[in-house]
């Protein structure tokens, strides 16, 4: 349905059709429908792109080269992996391109790398200064987090941090904490120093935790 | 509150590997360099021998392993959060007539 909200991930029905596709045509190619993608995958390849680009026109741009290549590769379809699965896989590649045209390397200005605001957590008036302060010392998670993945509050935490993340440094840090991509092929693309990857790394994955840690880890039940 | 900060434990050792290695600030970028790609020999050791040490920075690393597995695991529930997110009409008009004009 057009508008309707639509998890990205894959429902139930999508994984069936996909698989009761295969089976019905019994044959290498899988008849799809581009005409249909716009309505059923469209929002949801738009999210995807956006949580990464962080820039609605870039986001937009990402989709349509992904349905335009979806297009031109329809006969390497095979069916075996739902159309949406199938067509994120082709998105995540035009984020890379566009990480890549765009010269990350160029872009970071000194207060991407500047990791003064993470190492004010460690400031202590004693002679103990470079230990982690009163008041700021991380606490025990106290619970597995396969516990949290179903919890909606959780997530609601969880959004709310990453979106505080600096857009330029976010994009990086979901390739590799989200993507699970490795760090060979974030600096390739990005053009990034393996000194510059970790800064961005350290700072994100920082204030994240910290974020996490006040609003999740250290709540009052 | 629920949890408590762990309480600095003022041992012989700890007061040794607190004095003579790297502190807390240095030890947490050598936690996060591990998520990321292999430390050197000596990086690891001061690594491990300050988390022998030091309760904030195992909570410190077993808070950064459970980011990471929420994310790894969690798409969906990230996902439903944005859900009303959508494509405007515009770039939805616009998207349609691309697949078309392809065809």
């Amino acid at each position: 349905m057009p508008g309707e909200a639509v998890s990205c991930t894959l429902s139930a029905t999508h994984m069936e059709s996909a698989e009761q596709l295969a089976v019905l045509t019994g044959s290498q190619t899988v008849s799809v429908d581009p005409a249909s993608w716009v309505d059923d995958h469209g929002d949801c390849l738009y999210r995807f792109a956006l949580m990464r680009l962080r820039d609605s026109s870039a986001a937009e741009d990402a989709v349509q080269e992904t349905l335009l290549s979806a297009i031109q590769a329809m006969s390497s379809y095979t069916g075996k992996s739902s159309e949406r699965t199938w067509l994120i896989g082709i998105l995540k590649h035009k984020i890379i391109d566009h990480f890549r045209k765009h010269k990350m390397h160029v872009q970071l200005s000194d207060e991407d790398t500047d990791l003064s605001g993470v190492e004010g957590l460690f400031k202590r008036p004693d002679m103990w200064d470079g230990h982690w302060g009163d008041n700021v010392r991380p606490v025990d998670p106290e619970q597995s987090p396969d516990d949290v993945l179903e919890r909606e509050e959780f997530w609601k935490v969880m959004n709310g941090c990453l979106s505080a993340l600096p857009a330029r440094l976010a994009g990086v840090f979901a390739l590799r904490e989200i993507d699970g991509l490795s760090s060979e092929e974030i600096c390739n693309a990005l053009g990034l120093s393996a000194s510059n990857f970790w800064v961005i790394m350290h700072r994100t994955r920082m204030q994240l935790r910290r974020c996490i840690e006040i609003k999740w880890f250290r709540r009052a039940i | 509150m629920r949890m408590k900060e762990a309480n600095l434990k003022f041992t012989k050792f700890n007061d040794w590997v607190w004095r003579k290695f790297p502190a807390c600030k240095e030890v947490v970028k050598l936690v996060t360099a591990s998520m990321d790609g292999p430390l050197t020999l000596r990086e690891w050791f001061v690594m491990k021998l300050h988390l022998y040490s030091c309760d904030s920075c195992i909570n410190f690393l077993n808070q950064v392993k459970f980011i990471r597995f929420t994310l790894r695991h969690g798409e969906e529930g990230l996902d439903e959060q944005n859900s009303n997110v959508r494509l405007s009409d515009e770039a939805r008009d616009r998207l349609k007539k691309g697949v078309i004009n392809e065809r």
